[in-house]
């Protein structure tokens, strides 16, 4: 049962051609960033010639680099990365795709693991491609240090990894993909406005994609980061079990 | 010939991205070409909005017409 629903999850992102597109994207993204990096003092010097007047701008880092990766991810990549696949759960509710299969005994947690399975490698291959081609670019045009490197690429792909949770805890609570990616966009916000209190922003999932770049400075400690990962890991498990306890319970029409 | 040295030393980048970005572009049209019937709006205005808004253009086409 779970080959069969994973192949039909695969062949679908196949045909439709979004499992390409997102890698196309996110392969963009990753050679952007040194290139924006690289552009930035030249533009800023371009358009701000009068003002700049005997300034002169500092030369960008490998750190620029990596600032750029950081903000193209953790905005537009995880943004287009659920918009493109966020839908995966809520789209058999809308088409009553589900309901054939569940009568001839396809089990209910096989269906949230299949969804989740698929949701994590497509992150992890789309992640990986970016945060690669970011890195050999960097360490072919500077050769500033990149301390903790494992780790900073790490709290990125984890927050994903506790995004897809949140986007199938959501999908059954709300069955449509347009609450669905508002709820998950409110709560983000959440976080946001949240943060704004040091001591409650060190708990809070967000916490752990706030200090990438300086992670890799060396100027922060990868230890600092362990209650909100801890946070992180328990929110993203109590979100997939209650999904699968939700979904258990739930109508399917 | 100071541009064209400049242009030059950012084709490592440019290439790929411009590549990239034709094959993404590229691949909707063709999709959109091949579709009987468009759900939203019609195909030439799907074409110009995969041709002008690189990226997102293409990435909305997947989204709202590739849903089976």
């Amino acid at each position: 049962m779970f080959n069969a629903m994973f192949k039909k999850e695969w062949t679908q992102a196949w045909k439709s051609f979004k499992f390409v597109a997102l890698l196309i994207v996110f392969a963009i993204l990753g050679i952007m960033s040194p290139l924006v990096a690289l552009l930035t003092p030249e533009i800023l010097g371009s358009v701000l010639e009068e003002e700049m007047r005997g300034f002169t701008l500092p030369e960008p880092t490998a750190y620029d680099s990596f600032a750029q990766f950081y903000s193209n991810l953790n905005q537009l990549g995880l943004l287009i990365f659920i918009i493109l696949f966020g839908s995966v759960l809520t789209v058999e509710f809308s088409r009553g795709t589900l309901i054939n299969l569940l009568t001839k005994g396809l089990s209910r947690s096989i269906v949230i693991h299949t969804k989740a399975l698929f949701l994590l490698i497509v992150w992890t291959v789309a992640y990986a491609i970016a945060a690669t081609l970011t890195y050999f670019y960097t360490i072919f045009y500077w050769d500033e240090p990149l301390n903790q490197l494992f780790g900073a690429l790490f709290t990125s792909w984890f927050f994903g990894v506790f995004l897809i949770s949140l986007i199938l805890f959501a999908s059954v609570l709300f069955k449509n993909f347009i609450v669905v990616l508002s709820a998950v966009l409110v709560i983000l916000f959440a976080f946001m406005l949240l943060a704004i209190h040091p001591d409650i922003a060190e708990w809070l999932p967000n916490y752990i994609i706030s200090h990438n770049v300086a992670l890799l400075e060396g100027s922060f400690d990868f230890d600092t980061l362990y209650r909100a990962l801890g946070v992180t890991l328990v929110a993203t498990i109590v979100m997939y079990v209650l999904t699968i306890i939700r979904f258990k319970k739930m109508e399917v029409s | 010939m100071e541009v064209f040295d400049e242009i030059q030393a950012y084709l490592p980048f440019l290439i790929p991205l411009i590549g990239l970005q034709v094959l993404l572009s590229l691949t909707a049209l063709i999709m959109l070409i091949r579709q009987n019937q468009v759900r939203y709006m019609n195909k030439l205005l799907w074409a110009l909005i995969i041709v002008l808004f690189n990226l997102i253009g293409p990435i909305l086409y997947f989204v709202l017409e590739k849903r089976t």
